[in-house]
């Protein structure tokens, strides 16, 4: 009877370890042709196909958590004091939300070092002598409290007028601010300029405070290039991920 | 007869489930020839791993070298502004064309050596090796505490821009009657302490308003406008306040003050992203300074005799 009981709990585990074997074999082959699957699809067909974004979604995760909420939080919700971007929101610095964008800001990042890196402009500082190649003209406090103004009336919470006037010439000539802006405010997706007519803020909290602040002492956010950190099938997971939040997210 | 042959040892490659000391000594020997051999064999024939496929992330691979597919994205993107999805045949031809010339010459600038010489390629690569060295510090966010014990050891950094609004009164020199000119830029002095109204006192006492200053200026402004000995008397005075008269080489300046806001010190929390940004840059200041003492120590550098000294 023991002997039988042992010759059972023998086969048993023989059985078992064949299982798990088996099981992790099919798992890894599973995760693999995923990935293959993930990578040779276009990037941007990749939100179409629910099984790749739900694959990539659960790869993206623990990666994300790992590497990124340092910065952009454990939500993806951002931190205006890092002046790390709300990744949930529809507003995008670079690019307009597509997964090829995404991906690409990931690879490079954002003046990281890279070579490929975006890296085309950044926010200057107005209250220093300014010895950069663009040769700005540094402003007076009065100015940029102007400029302030100006910026607050494309959000319609001005409260002087004859400022507004006097910021909006600041604006498109001494500041020279219309060049990454745009003249219209609305930014430029090219070089990661923000919308300045919206109520989001990379920076600060919109006061009147922190935008001086900005202006005054420039601003120039960093993202790590991940290319040779990250596998690439993790990274286009990274990028649908995010995709996904901003798209889901009221 | 039967009692012997029962005794008789299994032979080498007999009976598996038994140890057998002498086969398991072969089969090591074996295995390790074996493991020799091929190791041997890929350290004198290699010419790199070499693949037959493509990988799922890359276009094409040129001379086993990947041209990625984000970049041929990218480069769709950038040249025709549309998404690969939406790109015609036409157009990803020409930029896939493009990408592998591309490659075809870097890897031919490679055979010749060209990085060795070439400046900007030299100063790409010393740039890359630098961002990977530095890519952990980049990446981690450190200790809120760690943050606070650094503001609070380099406090006098984090201060906002001060400004200042002067007019600067000029009484230039004339020559031999430096005494009368004194006299008359103490009297003015005197009576604008007293309330007299610039204008009135640019009359009375034939001031000059230099006009350096555009109104209300940041502090590093108002010291290039006015230069360091005039802004250095100016920055202690508050607003209404005036100056006792400075001599130059122009002549005598009285300076009035309208306004004067001197640098406030930031909280912790105001200054949080340029702590954050100062941490970071002394620390890869750091490691850049171990790197270097580590690459420079572990190369073989043989120095001439005329710049040794320089080698320090």
């Amino acid at each position: 009877m023991s002997a039988e009981r042992e010759s059972l709990a023998r086969h048993g585990a023989i059985i078992a370890i064949v299982c798990l074997l088996l099981g992790s074999i099919g798992w890894y082959a599973y995760s693999q042709t995923m990935k293959y699957r993930l990578m040779a699809t276009e990037a941007d067909l990749v939100p179409a196909d629910v099984g790749l974004v739900h694959f990539a979604q659960g790869l993206a995760e623990p990666a994300y958590q790992k590497n990124c909420a340092s910065c952009h939080g454990r939500t993806l919700q951002g931190n205006s004091r890092l002046g790390a971007p709300d990744l949930t929101d529809s507003d995008w610095l670079y690019g307009f939300g597509k997964v090829s964008q995404i991906e690409y800001t990931i690879n490079y990042g954002i003046r990281s070092g890279n070579p490929k890196a975006r890296n085309l402009a950044f926010m200057p500082s107005f209250a220093h002598p300014n010895d950069d190649k663009e040769k700005l003209a540094a402003l007076t406090p009065g100015e940029i409290k102007n400029v302030i103004q100006y910026v607050f009336s494309l959000q319609e919470r001005s409260t002087d007028t004859a400022a507004v006037q006097r910021g909006a010439a600041i604006y498109s000539d001494k500041g020279a601010c219309y060049d990454c802006h745009a003249r219209d405010g609305r930014g430029d997706h090219e070089v990661g300029a923000p919308n300045l007519a919206d109520t989001v803020w990379l920076n600060g909290d919109g006061s009147p405070r922190s935008v001086f602040q900005s202006i005054a002492a420039g601003r120039a956010g960093v993202c790590p290039a991940w290319k040779d950190r990250l596998e690439p099938a993790v990274i286009r997971a990274l990028a649908v991920f995010i995709h996904q939040k901003a798209t889901i997210s009221p | 007869m039967t009692a012997n042959t029962a005794k008789q040892k299994p032979g080498l490659w007999e009976k598996f489930s038994r140890t057998n000391p002498r086969r398991a000594f072969i089969l090591l020997g074996t295995g390790a020839v074996a493991g020799l051999l091929i190791a041997g064999f890929g350290l004198f024939t290699s010419r790199g791993t070499k693949i037959d496929f493509v990988p799922a992330e890359d276009v094409a691979l040129v001379n086993q070298q990947p041209i990625l597919a984000v970049d041929f994205d990218a480069q769709l993107e950038t040249r025709y502004g549309v998404s690969s999805d939406k790109a015609s045949a036409a157009q990803k031809r020409k930029v896939l064309h493009d990408m592998l010339r591309e490659e075809v010459y870097v890897q031919r600038g490679l055979e010749l050596g060209m990085p060795e010489s070439d400046p900007d390629t030299r100063n790409a690569l010393v740039s890359a090796v630098e961002q990977q060295m530095l890519a952990d510090i980049t990446t981690n966010i450190p200790d809120e505490n760690l943050l606070r014990a650094y503001y609070d050891s380099h406090r006098a950094r984090y201060a906002s821009e001060g400004s200042i609004t002067v007019r600067d009164l000029l009484l230039p020199a004339m020559g031999a009657e430096v005494t009368e000119t004194e006299k008359r830029v103490n009297a003015a002095a005197a009576a604008l302490s007293h309330g007299m109204t610039i204008e009135a006192a640019l009359v009375k006492f034939g001031l000059k308003d230099t006009r350096r200053m555009d109104g209300e200026e940041f502090y590093f402004a108002a010291r290039i406008h006015l230069g360091p000995q005039l802004f250095a008397a100016a920055r202690h005075l508050k607003a209404g306040q005036i100056s006792t008269p400075i001599k130059t080489t122009e002549g005598f300046h009285i300076l009035v003050v309208a306004g004067n806001d001197p640098p406030v010190a930031m909280s912790f929390a105001e200054a949080y992203d340029t702590v954050l940004t100062d941490f970071k840059n002394d620390a890869e200041a750091r490691l850049q300074t171990n790197e270097e003492k580590f690459l420079i120590g572990r190369a073989d550098i043989l120095m001439a005799g005329r710049y040794k000294k320089f080698a320090q």
